[in-house]
């Protein structure tokens, strides 16, 4: 039976409130009358003509209206309902508020299209009195107002459901965007806090873990919580991943990060990727730099020496940085610096792969990049003027030249020599422009005493590697010499031999061109550098200074004087070591001493043609000493300090 | 989706939708002005396809009446639309008052809609999936707490396989959601076809290409082999309004012809 299957009304159709859901009332099938109303007439023999009634009321509604309950649920409600109504038009006393609650009913059996509600009042006006054998007068009248309560109950049920479906629609929509917008913001958060190759929390996400480690140690009591950071990157990657190229590349650091996350774990350590191969652990609950330095070993342990990507080998080698802190004194950004600033230092030391940041270190570091940030502003004010040592000959001890010395009058730190700031300005370059104004100011000075005797010292100026470099140097040189009118013979530029060395064929062709010029060339700290012999004889230099390190060991008298009771019990035992057969590789370390040496680094030069100049002289047994071995030149606190340009006019 | 597309896919209500346009089709207010112009085109393309549309909706009900008769007290609901006339839960309940419904669909308003009328029904839901990814609407989370796939399970597919063009490979769609279901339970599909009113469907076809979810017709040959594997029960696939129609038919309008449907039960 079909009346089997009634509508629940568990669907938010709308129904104005108070409406009574008699749908169900009305779904009967055959017989019964609702409400126990008192049906004047033969309401009884008439449900058989209701019953072709509502047929005709049910085709009606069909033809324009769609019926989700089907044709037969849809005959039978309209069947209640017709028969509520014929209740309606009979009862005492009359209720024409029923007519409004058929009315609401048919929308809320689904029977709701404004066509059917035409058609329903049209049937129902033409056919419900006569099929319902119901004669009295007064019904048409009352049917009429039945109608009109129908319509009534028909659209403000509509209306409502209308009404609700829009703001259910819309609220959806609303809801679909909030939902797309929150998941859209998860989706943009997750991006911005991991890295889109690995997936691993970024550099941002790193900083709020540090962040929030900081602020909420882990730990008990919190003040005593330290923490560690590794940071890590892979040696040679940029050259690694230009040869694999970008897929096999980023596929070498997924093998990196599956491990690196493996490891982090395995052990609870917070993972994330910097970007490109910058990795970094974060250990908490450290009790010292020995935890910290734990999970760099087990870091470089995790990353096996070669990796297979496609099948091939790749060798990699990790680094580490470490900082390992009391959590709450630590600040994140300082914290990652550290460690960034470490892994530089094991970048650049080959002999080690890991470091633990050291603060001295740092310290120092900071004080020279102050320095090197000053300088440029210092050159403009002025800052950088010479000091002059003497060079004297050892002969007669006469004034022969002066060493002209860099001397940087700082504003704060005083009056710095050139070993805190020559090699900054040559990571700089600001040793050319630096080098040539402390050139022209020592040209100008020696051109000054020259008008004033017969016999001017001559100044000796220091090159730098990187002057050395420039195939402008001797041009500018010649125009400074052209500018303050010193004669070339008048100056001579030091260089070291590692400076001729590491620059090769430029700087060859330098000191050639500055030799045409007429200056004189010296090498500086001669045997110091790693070099050979060779370069001696290929360019046009005029003498060697020898380093103050040559004194060391020196004796007063030449070693043939001394007694043998006086040679030192290290020194070689004649017994073992017959001196008259001795090659000069073998001969052993005491022979090999200074007082070998320097004679014959001497004898060397002078062979060679070249003037000697031994720096570092500091007593008068060494100065007499020298003089003894014919030395040409000396220069040291001993033969007169660095000093004013004043101080050395005065000697002229 | 691209993270920057910030509007995001379906939640535009002024392209028309077909969920939406489905709603009007039946005579529902859950629509706006550009799905109701969306119609009025279809309706010039091809006058009357609202009746095939409403002949759809009166095979989902019936289906789900005999499926709820056959046993069934659990649906998937995949292509749900907006909760309209005649819902699944709705009409399952009508005579079994414990039946499950997931309803699914790949329309975030649908959805949304969906959740807000379900909110307090605590054995229906609505979830946001798309049919050509089956794997995820039978392993999401709110599927597997609402139904047991070890007990038969019906699966709706109704007018929304032809939202699957052969490139996402519908057959294989229609094997996994199959497989993943117990013995005895029931895939219920109904598709658009073109054997008659051909001109007027290719000219519909060309509406819904300028929807999210453009459609294709399929010849009742192909819309068979979908269904491959499933034992369907008799008529077998038929157009709609001829699939067990009610003692008392409903007027059988000659546009309802390109909507075929049928039932299978799984092996
Ligand atoms: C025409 S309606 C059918 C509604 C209901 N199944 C019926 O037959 O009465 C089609 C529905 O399928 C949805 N749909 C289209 N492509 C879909 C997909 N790939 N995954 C899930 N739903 C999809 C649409 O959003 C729309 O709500």
């Amino acid at each position: 039976m079909e009346g089997a299957h009634q509508m629940t009304q568990s669907r938010t159709g709308p129904r104005s409130a108070g409406t009574p859901a008699s749908v169900e009332d009305g779904a009967v099938t055959s017989g019964a009358v609702e409400d126990g109303a008192a049906t004047p007439g033969a309401a009884g023999d008439c449900v058989a003509d209701l019953a072709s009634f509502s047929a005709s009321w049910e085709r009606a509604v069909s033809s324009t209206n769609f019926l989700p309950a089907g044709r037969a649920r849809s005959r039978a409600t309209l069947q209640g309902l017709a028969q509520r109504l014929v209740a309606a038009v009979t009862a005492e006393p009359f209720d024409a508020s029923a007519g409004y609650r058929v009315g609401a009913d048919l929308v809320a059996a689904d029977i709701s299209s404004p066509r059917a509600l035409g058609h329903s009042l049209t049937l129902l006006h033409q056919r419900l009195l006569a099929d319902a054998g119901v004669t009295d007068e007064r019904t048409p009248a009352r049917l009429a107002d039945l109608c009109g309560q129908l319509a009534t109950g028909f659209t403000e049920a509509l209306r409502d459901r209308a009404l609700t479906a829009a703001e259910g629609i819309n609220n959806a929509e609303r809801a679909a965007w909030r939902d797309k917008q929150y998941a859209l913001q998860a989706r943009l958060q997750h991006a911005l806090l991991h890295d889109q190759l690995t997936g691993l929390p970024n550099r941002s996400a790193l900083m709020r873990r540090l962040a929030s480690l900081v602020a909420d140690p882990p730990a008990d009591p919190p003040s005593e919580a330290r923490l560690g950071i590794v940071l890590l990157n892979l040696n040679r990657f940029k050259a690694v991943y230009d040869s694999l190229g970008p897929t096999r590349g980023d596929q070498l650091l997924l093998a990196v990060a599956r491990r690196l996350r493996a490891l982090a774990a395995r052990e609870g350590y917070y993972l994330a990727h910097l970007g490109g191969d910058e990795f970094a652990l974060v250990a908490e609950r450290t009790t010292g730099t020995d935890d910290a330095v734990k999970v760099a070993d087990q870091v470089l342990r995790a990353l096996p020496e070669r990796m297979s990507v496609d099948g091939h080998q790749i060798p990699v080698t990790a680094r580490c940085g470490v900082v390992e802190r009391p959590a709450g004194r630590a600040d994140p950004t300082e914290l990652l610096r550290a460690a960034h600033i470490t892994l530089g230092w094991v970048a650049s030391d080959h002999r080690t792969r890991w470091m633990v940041f050291d603060a001295e270190r740092n310290a120092a570091e900071v004080a020279r990049h102050e320095l090197t940030a000053a300088m440029p502003a210092a050159l403009a004010r002025g800052e950088f003027t010479l000091a002059y040592q003497p060079l004297v000959r050892l002969a007669d001890r006469t004034l022969a030249g002066v060493e002209a010395l860099a001397r940087w009058h700082h504003p704060e730190l005083g009056v710095l020599g050139p070993a805190r700031f020559i090699s900054l300005a040559e990571s700089t370059g600001l040793i050319e422009p630096l080098g040539l104004r402390l050139l022209e100011q020592a040209c100008a000075q020696a051109a000054g005493w020259r008008r004033l005797g017969p016999a001017p010292p001559f100044v000796s100026v220091n090159l730098a590697v990187a002057q050395l470099r420039d195939p402008g140097l001797p041009a500018a040189v010649a125009a400074v010499l052209d500018r303050t009118g010193l004669p070339p013979d008048l100056l001579q530029l030091e260089v070291t031999e590692n400076a001729i060395v590491d620059t090769g064929d430029t700087s060859l062709d330098v000191l050639h061109a500055l030799a045409d010029l007429g200056v004189r060339l010296a090498i500086d700290d001669f045997g110091t550098g790693y070099s050979s012999l060779a370069y001696l004889s290929e360019i046009p230099i005029h003498s060697i200074k020898l380093a103050a390190g040559f004194l060391r060991g020196l004796a007063a008298v030449p070693p043939e004087s001394v007694p043998p009771e006086s040679v030192p019990p290290e020194s070689v035992s004649p017994e073992s070591v017959p001196s008259g057969a001795l090659a000069p590789h073998t001969l052993p370390p005491a022979r090999r001493s200074n007082d070998t040496l320097v004679p014959a680094l001497i004898d060397l030069g002078h062979d060679l043609g070249l003037s000697v100049t031994v720096e570092g002289i500091e007593t008068a047994v060494q100065a007499e000493r020298l003089t003894g071995l014919g030395c040409d030149l000396g220069q040291g606190f001993h033969l007169g300090r660095p000093t004013t340009a004043d101080e050395i006019t005065r000697l002229v | 989706m691209d993270v920057l597309s910030w509007v995001p896919d379906g939640v535009d209500v002024t392209v028309p939708n077909v969920a939406r346009a489905y709603d009007y089709y039946l005579g529902g207010y859950h629509n706006f002005a550009a799905d109701r112009e969306f119609v009025a085109r279809v309706e010039v393309a091809m006058p009357g396809f609202s009746y095939a549309a409403q002949a759809n909706r009166a095979f989902l009900g019936r289906a789900v009446r005999w499926l709820v008769d056959a046993g069934v007290r659990q649906f998937l609901d995949i292509g749900s639309g907006i909760p309209t006339l005649g819902n699944v839960h709705e009409v399952a309940r009508q005579s079994a008052p414990d039946a499950r419904v997931v309803y699914v669909d790949i329309d975030p308003v649908a959805v949304a809609h969906g959740r807000m009328i379900l909110a307090d029904d605590p054995y229906a839901t609505s979830i946001e999936a798309d049919l050509r990814r089956p794997a995820e609407i039978l392993g999401h989370p709110e599927v597997l707490q609402l139904l047991d796939f070890s007990q038969p399970t019906a699966v709706l597919l109704m007018a929304v396989l032809h939202f699957v063009p052969d490139s996402d490979d519908p057959a294989g769609i229609i094997a996994r959601l199959r497989d993943g279901l117990a013995p005895g339970s029931y895939l219920a599909i109904s598709h658009v076809t073109a054997s008659t009113h051909r001109r007027e469907i290719e000219q519909v076809r060309r509406l819904y290409q300028h929807t999210l979810t453009p459609g294709l017709p399929r010849a009742p040959r192909q819309v068979k082999k979908l269904l491959a594997g499933l034992d369907l029960v008799k008529p077998g696939l038929t157009r709609v309004d001829d699939w067990l129609p009610d003692s008392m038919r409903a007027t059988r309008h000659p546009q309802a012809e390109v909507m075929l449907g049928a039932v299978g039960r799984t092996r």
